[in-house]
């Protein structure tokens, strides 16, 4: 379950249309609950969708489709998605197998 | 089985938990607020199979943490009510980040039925549950529904019944958060149990089967309700230490090593019960958003969709507006006509004073409905999001989120429906803020003011660009005072903001009218008793004590005006006369500011009383002739500059006093505005003195 350092880019950083993996979310307990509820935790995979350079980037995980402000965007770090495993398969991090 | 079974709706924003709400309990609802905060609470009832089932609707929340007002209003409604099931609605186009919310309600123990609503489109969408081993996994029934449609209401609501008379809730799963946390979770449960701190606060959680492994479990999460509760104790710091330890070995904090695993079990089940077969990336939502969030034409289009809610507010508001005021008067003509065995005064307090305060109310009541059915719209279409989003750049400068720009244009109509579409913000901070600062939008009461002193006192080349400098001068200290507020009081910074922009959908017409229906309701509830009250006092005010006839025959506004310096708020502003003459003010100017403080335009109505001028006659040139006599240009600013950043109206006081559920708010913002505008007029009126004196040298 342990994650690599602080390797990878932050999301406010990457132009619309890149598939990224989520490695990891910053900027305090709120931001992380917060997102954590609209299921963006570490190892899902999201598209980003718009990125304007100034104002909020929104991206589509799934169905969904999340507008975040520059400043929490910049407090998501991701990395590149390997594209092979993309394609909207239910990933997600190894958990409590049921 | 007899009695009621109390039933707790729960789900995501959109996932379409409002359509059935309203399904369940039709037009039998009661909307109320949760104890001490402004959270809306929806109750209902319905008959079902011979059971009595109460519905409440909990606010739409992605989770149960304290992180957000919605989500602990929720939690301790379950926490506290224990409500006998828990429907969690589920967007089954969207399930696994549904299902998220289900993990921390069965680690709360609650009784479950998952609705998987909208199973149509995610049919659409490709994709095949088995719900039979999906629900073995979660430990509850799943119902398949299409709330817009009704159809699985009478499964869901058998499945409730089934839940509800259930002996235990044994299938529920216990969820494994890996060897670190559980370790950790074993040494702190025992603890919790101890702790009498707990046993005194939280003694229904603790009755529960699991009730401490979930106190623990939110210890480890850092949980900030229970930590704040709990600050300064023994347990506190043995949960602080063994976080830190646990934030040390793993290389993250506990709350996000728990949030992974329940997404592992989530994903582990979805893995076998839930098959893709095709993969939208592109939808027609999206390419909708391509024309209405582009970076170029979204701004002008939101402007657009803006300005037709303002004008269905205040335009179409107008006709039926002016048919009440015309009814009130009637109203008022008849009683002062054939009252005449009433005694005077208690005619006069009916028309003038009950009459004109429940006029007072009701007259905004078509604005009002107008103003909520286009939110309504804006809401239930999924357009709010979007015009967040694109604000948000631009309201984030100056500390607030994108969604506080809708208030705040609607402010320049009206400061209490501005002040009530301020709802639509998550975050108590920014709903606070921008609360207060929304009568220093100037409203169209204040326009009477303007339209009768600039004319008196200017040349009508001057007309446009001062009234434009004034709304101006409004907008600039509003942008002031957010920045102030946000340093000073509300020292946290403003949540950034994180919101789905939900797929685009036509709005169901009774969704619309209902929501438009309950908030108009409360807005007359609320405040109108507070409106109600005012304007009595403000009556007696001006009325009393009455002027003894003299020998000198009056004219009858000569009467009226001496009446209105021989009240309680003539004297008023006489004494207060010492303190308003910095600014430029005489006694007649307090007085008439003193009516202003029931409604704006009073003032206009007020300094003609006091003048003994009808300010209708002949468009007002009369009065203004008389105000031209006596005040100067300067003073004529001063008053205007007054009216527009003091002394918000009775109505604003009473809606920000019911929005934001403390007279604290309400009173600061008349004291504080009150102030500012002294403040900011003694200086303008002090300087401009000055510098005419400078110019006279």
């Amino acid at each position: 379950m342990k994650r690599g350092g602080l390797h990878g880019n932050r999301l406010s950083e990457l132009p619309a249309g890149t598939r990224v993996r989520l490695v990891r979310v910053g900027g305090g307990h709120a931001v992380h609950a917060r997102l954590a509820g609209l299921g963006l935790v570490a190892g899902v995979e999201i598209d980003v969708r718009r990125n304007d350079g100034r104002g909020p980037v929104v991206l589509a995980h799934r169905h969904a489709r999340i507008a975040l402000g520059r400043g929490v965007a910049e407090h998501v770090l991701v990395e590149e998605a390997s594209d092979a495993r993309g394609g909207g398969g239910l990933d997600g991090s190894g958990g409590a197998r049921p | 089985m007899s009695g009621v079974i109390r039933v707790a709706l729960a789900g995501n924003p959109n996932s379409g938990k409002t359509t059935l709400f309203n399904l369940m309990t039709g037009a039998r609802q009661q909307v109320g607020n949760y104890p001490g905060v402004t959270v809306e609470k929806k109750s209902g009832r319905r008959l079902h199979a011979g059971t009595m089932l109460e519905f409440v609707d909990l606010p739409g929340t992605y989770g149960l943490t304290a992180w957000s007002l919605d989500e602990k209003v929720a939690r301790d409604f379950l926490v506290e009510s224990r409500p006998d099931v828990v429907i969690d609605v589920v967007d089954a186009s969207n399930p696994e980040r549904s299902l998220y919310l289900a993990t921390q309600l069965i680690e709360l123990g609650c009784r479950l039925v998952l609705a998987f609503n909208m199973s149509d489109l995610a049919e659409d969408r490709g994709l095949r549950f088995d719900l039979a081993a999906l629900s073995h996994h979660f430990g509850a029934p799943i119902v398949p529904l299409v709330a817009s449609q009704g159809k699985g209401l009478t499964e869901l609501l058998d499945a409730v019944l089934q839940v509800a008379t259930a002996d235990s809730v044994g299938g529920s799963p216990r969820f494994d958060y890996g060897p670190d946390v559980e370790r950790a979770l074993g040494a702190i449960e025992p603890l919790v149990a101890r702790d009498e701190t707990v046993r005194l606060q939280w003694s229904d959680i603790l009755s529960q089967p699991g009730g401490a492994r979930w106190f623990a479990l939110k210890l480890l999460e850092e949980d900030r309700d229970i930590t704040g509760r709990l600050a300064g104790g023994s347990l506190a710091a043995t949960a602080g230490r063994t976080v830190g330890a646990l934030a040390a070995a793993t290389g993250d904090r506990p709350a996000v090593l728990i949030a992974d695993r329940r997404y592992g079990y989530i994903s582990g089940a979805c893995q076998e019960t839930i098959r893709n077969t095709i993969e939208v990336r592109h939808t027609w939502s999206d390419r909708i958003d391509a024309v209405l969030t582009h970076p170029v034409v979204g701004i002008p289009i939101f402007l657009a969709v803006m300005y037709a809610v303002f004008k269905l507010t205040f335009t179409f508001g107008e006709l039926p507006m002016q048919g009440l005021e015309h009814a009130f008067a009637w109203l008022a003509y008849i009683i002062a006509a054939h009252g005449a065995a009433m005694p005077a005064i208690l005619r006069s307090l009916l028309s003038d004073g009950i009459i004109g305060g429940v006029g007072g109310v009701i007259v905004f009541l078509p604005n009002i409905l107008l103003l909520f059915l286009g939110i309504a719209m804006l809401e239930h279409t999924g357009y709010m999001a979007r015009a967040a989003f694109l604000m948000d750049r631009y309201m984030h400068r100056i500390g607030l989120h994108g969604k506080s720009f809708i208030p705040m244009l609607l402010g320049f109509g009206c400061t209490v429906p501005a002040v009530l579409a301020t709802r639509t913000l998550d975050s108590r901070r920014d709903r606070l803020i921008t609360m207060m600062i929304l009568p220093l939008m100037s409203c169209g009461a204040r326009f009477p003011i303007y339209a009768l002193l600039i004319p008196a006192f200017f040349p009508s080349a001057w007309y446009a660009p001062i009234l434009m400098g004034i709304y101006l001068f409004g907008v600039l200290l509003a942008v002031a005072a957010a920045k102030l507020l946000g340093a000073v009081v509300f020292r946290e910074k403003t949540e950034g903001l994180v919101i789905e922009l939900p797929p685009y959908r036509m709005p169901t017409l009774r969704n619309v009218l209902m929501y438009m229906w309950e908030r108009s309701w409360m807005y007359v509830r609320k405040a109108g008793t507070i409106i109600l009250g005012v304007s009595v006092v403000l009556w007696a005010l001006s009325t009393f004590p009455v002027k003894p006839a003299g020998s000198e025959t009056l004219t009858a506004e000569q009467q009226r005006s001496e009446q209105l310096a021989y009240s309680v708020a003539g004297r008023i502003g006489k004494a207060v006369e010492p303190a308003l003459a910095p600014l430029g003010f005489d006694w007649k100017i307090g007085t008439a500011l003193i009516g202003a403080v029931a409604a704006k335009e009073v003032f206009v109505s007020q300094l003609g009383i006091v003048h003994a001028m009808d300010p209708a006659a002949e468009g007002g040139e009369t009065l203004r002739e008389r105000l031209r006599g006596e005040y100067t240009r300067l003073t004529a600013l001063a008053i205007i500059l007054f009216v527009l950043i003091g002394t918000p109206c009775v109505a604003t006081v009473a809606a920000v006093r019911a929005e934001s559920g403390r007279w604290r708010w309400a009173l600061l913002q008349f004291g504080g505005l009150t102030a500012a505008a002294y403040a900011i007029t003694l200086l303008f009126y002090q300087s401009g003195r000055l510098m005419l004196w400078l110019a006279a040298r």
